[in-house]
């Protein structure tokens, strides 16, 4: 009897240990079919209209697909729309949506779905920290309003015509309005599913998300460490891709990822900082540009020896940006000549915007000569022999703004460097209010292809900084007027204007131009990064091995 | 004993109050809001701090969160998993926490248990020699460096196991991050036992049974193994709400959906409501833990219970 026990007990364990076995390797037959993507950070939202960082974008571009996409060439192409016109004045917008297009449920996408989908970033109940896509990026009519309450939503100046016609009428012509549309704030929302679910509780678990995208989220929970999503057959462009779907894992651990991406558990990995040392010089790694910068931030409020431009741009010229790329980043970094960064912004021939980085060499190019005799100008100006500078920088920078430190002190006599290392809180703070510094070490990623993404940050009053030039301000302003928009070549002219005089001002110091690196596994097409680091999915595919 | 036992409680139920009323009056000194944006405008700032009722002073806001707290409601998160209730956050993660904090408590104490016992009543070279090179790894080495260890050489180079955590297979991708944690837990126990089997064994009473000719297995459990158990059943507990604060790096490195990344996450955010709701749990795990331990002090030991009452 005891013997029959026994025997019983160790056969249910086998068959309990064979069970487990058997599941896990049809997970892993799966996977390998599947597109194995890791991620350094889980998504804050799965609400498109909610997204306002990296990681939502990215989650989000999977499932999503809005009116404008970037193609694997970062140009701007019709995703749902099959095409725009504008009116004369260059204020309203009219999209026409491509026929036959679905839900991830089969029911029709329409004019009401973008028209709700608008309304609700608008809405300050839904307080959406990505608002401002629509009151400053571009200016649709009554946003402002609206966002702040003051007037009723049904006030936002969007409407459907048709079904298939979405009309967005705007406060000031913005030129680069399809770009600025390729972000998932901008994707449609389906009113009925919002309303079944509640639409608080949209997008809260894989069964609240309804999908416009290449794909259909059905493993999610705020927060996951993993989300699994299957191919979307109603996309309108699931004919140019066979993945059957895509497997994220969200791994804090950059180390952790790389080796699981040598044994083969996953198909594409960032490997920034510390681990880029490890992938450098494999054939899996690319480098993907971004439309982000970083630069030095002048106050000259605080610190009068700033006012002075022979200082500024003494500082500007001492840096040796190329060494500091090579020798102390090591990865992702580009020297920055200007504060539009290169391969996003184009001419209307579409040559690059920034061109060949020689434009601004004059004011910012490395040179120690150069700068010491700029430094002895302004010293003389000012009337005196040293001049005191702090330089604030969120504590992760700090080899950076030591090396910053090194190179202004060794060049330029009288020269003090303060370092005041700060936390990514305190540096965000500062970074937004424009107070509390004399230099600091910012960031910026542009949300739209045009260079003015980058060059509001200097308009009077914007918040974000201590500059104010009223030729500055009318050179923008005079940029979004609907003659200098209709005229080929005229608005670029303009701009470049802008940035000429922020540069030989030195009311910038530019810094770097970065870029993100990813390593694809080989047999993965069609995998690119926009410029707003999406994931850019039409074409993505997985040739199984 | 009913007033003792009333009088500990009622200091439980303060004590998680007061640690509360110094979280929510610290949380207010951290730099920065739970909306660090350099692309919102003050105004929206604002609109989103009345949006979540933090315009309202602080002690307003604490009556408030107790009230809803009384109702199961520890508000919403306002960054890091934009408005989802916060307890639907902590029950979907606890469990997780707590399958691989019980497991981990489980083998690493029966593997102690039976190390300290080994050493305790074979006392050869080479098991001492196993016993103190097993102890002190655990003790010395934190688990995240054995974690380490573990996925570079089980995961990495001999592709053994997975070396990230599934939650559509937690049996095998749990291995690496329980083998981790639950050494640490041998080593304690191990010592712990050890010392006590080698009081037990010089007792008189496993003297006598010795010379009664007893054998030496009868000895081993009915006397030794029983009575040298009983103190370290009272570490378990104490180890368990270790497991479950302190395996944070653990979480992050096996990419586990647990409360410890929810905690770091929530602090470098500023998400409060997710801080203070993590803070509850883990002061009332500790709390509920003491307490515990206390009745159980109180039945082991008959002075705890006339205390207070004669004097």
């Amino acid at each position: 009897m005891m013997k029959n026990k026994n025997t019983l007990c160790t056969l249910l364990a086998a068959a309990v240990m064979l069970s487990a076995l058997s599941g896990c390797s049809a997970i892993r037959e799966k996977k390998k079919s599947e597109l194995n993507i890791a991620i350094g950070a889980s998504p804050a939202t799965m609400d498109p209209q909610l997204v306002s960082d990296t990681y939502s974008g990215r989650m989000t571009s999977l499932f999503t697909c809005t009116l404008y996409m970037y193609d694997e060439n970062n140009a701007t192409v019709p995703g749902l729309a099959e095409s725009m016109e504008w009116s004369e004045d260059n204020l309203t917008a009219t999209y026409h949506l491509k026929e036959g297009i679905k839900w991830s449920d089969g029911s029709p996408i329409t004019a009401d779905d973008f028209v709700y989908a608008f309304k609700h970033l608008a809405d300050p109940q839904t307080a959406s920290s990505a608002v401002y896509l629509i009151t400053s990026c571009c200016i649709i009519q009554n946003a402002v309003e609206v966002s702040k309450g003051e007037a009723p939503v049904s006030e936002l100046g969007v409407s459907a015509v048709d079904h298939q016609t979405f009309q967005v009428k705007l406060e000031v012509p913005c030129p680069y309005l399809n770009s600025l549309f390729t972000m998932p704030d901008f994707a449609p929302r389906n009113r009925a599913f919002c309303e079944n679910v509640g639409s608080d509780n949209y997008a809260t678990s894989a069964d609240t998300i309804l999908s416009s995208g290449a794909f259909i989220p059905d493993l999610y929970e705020p927060l996951a460490a993993q989300i699994h999503m299957k191919k979307n057959p109603y996309y309108i462009f699931a004919d140019d891709s066979d993945l059957p779907g895509v497997n994220i894992q969200i791994v804090s651990d950059s180390q952790q990822a790389m080796m699981c991406f040598e044994t083969g558990v996953f198909d594409i990995v960032s490997v920034n900082g510390s681990v880029y040392e490890l992938a450098e010089g494999d054939a899996c790694l690319h480098d993907y540009p971004t439309v982000s910068t970083d630069f030095i931030k002048i106050n000259c409020k605080t610190n009068q020896y700033l006012g002075n431009k022979n200082i500024r741009m003494a500082l500007s010229k001492v840096i040796d940006r190329k060494s500091l790329a090579d020798d102390v980043l090591r990865t992702g970094y580009d020297p920055l000549y200007a504060m539009s960064p290169p391969g996003y912004f184009t001419e209307d021939d579409g040559t690059d915007f920034y061109g060949d980085g020689s434009r601004y060499l004059e004011y910012a190019g490395f040179d120690e000569n150069k700068a010491a005799e700029l430094w002895k100008q302004g010293l003389d100006e000012i009337g005196t022999s040293s001049v005191n500078v702090k330089l604030t920088y969120y504590s992760g920078n700090s080899a950076l703004a030591e090396a910053i430190e090194a190179q202004a002190e060794k060049a330029l006599p009288g020269c003090d460097i303060e370092l005041d290392p700060v936390t990514q809180k305190e540096y965000l703070k500062m970074s937004s209010s424009g107070d509390g510094f004399d230099l600091l070490i910012a960031g910026w990623a542009a949300d739209y292809g045009d260079p003015t993404s980058f060059l509001n940050l200097f308009l009077s009053g914007s918040g974000k900084n201590i500059y104010s030039n009223d030729e500055f301000d009318g050179l923008l302003d005079k940029a979004n007027e609907s003659e200098i928009i209709n005229t080929p070549g005229e608005r670029n002219k303009i701009l470049h204007q802008a940035e000429d005089l922020l540069m030989s001002e030195a009311a910038v110091i530019p810094l770097f131009s970065v870029e993100d690196s990813v390593l694809v596994r080989e047999g993965v097409t069609g995998f690119t990064e926009t410029p707003t680091s999406a994931y850019s999915v039409k074409k993505l595919d997985k040739e199984v091995r | 004993m009913g007033k003792y036992l009333l009088k500990k409680i009622l200091i439980s139920i303060m004590t998680i109050f007061v640690i509360l009323l110094i979280m929510f009056l610290l949380l207010q000194f951290m730099p920065g809001s739970p909306f660090n944006d350099d692309k919102l405008s003050p105004e929206q700032i604002e609109m989103m701090r009345q949006k979540y009722g933090l315009d309202q002073p602080v002690i307003i806001r604490f009556f408030r969160y107790v009230a809803n707290m009384f109702k199961g409601d520890l508000g919403v998160s306002y960054s890091i998993s934009a408005n989802t209730p916060i307890t639907t956050l902590i029950a979907r993660r606890f469990p997780v926490t707590m399958e691989i904090g019980l497991v981990s408590l489980c083998i690493g104490t029966f593997a102690g248990v039976v190390l300290g016992l080994l050493s305790a009543f074979f006392r050869s070279r080479v098991m001492n020699v196993i016993y103190s090179v097993l102890t002190l790894i655990g003790i010395a080495v934190p688990s995240y460096l054995l974690a380490m260890f573990l996925s570079y050489c089980l995961g990495f180079r001999a592709n053994l196991l997975p070396m990230l955590y599934d939650v559509r297979d937690p049996f095998t991708t749990s291995i690496m991050p329980v083998a981790a944690l639950s050494f640490m837990v041998m080593a304690i126990i191990g010592q712990f036992t050890k010392a006590e089997a080698m009081d037990v064994m010089n007792s008189d009473y496993v003297l006598l049974a010795r010379c009664q000719g007893l054998k030496n297995s009868t000895i081993m459990v009915k006397y030794i193994l029983r009575n040298s158990l009983i103190p370290v059943i009272t570490m378990v507990g104490n180890l368990l709400v270790g497991l479950l604060t302190g395996s944070l790096v653990i979480e992050q490195m096996f990419s586990i959906p647990g409360i410890g990344t929810l905690l770091t996450q929530a602090i470098s955010s500023n998400d409060y409501n997710v801080v203070l709701g993590l803070c509850f749990l883990y002061s009332g795990m500790y709390i509920t833990v003491r307490l515990v331990l206390d009745i159980l002090y109180c039945f082991a030991d008959p002075r705890v219970r006339l205390g207070g009452t004669k004097s």
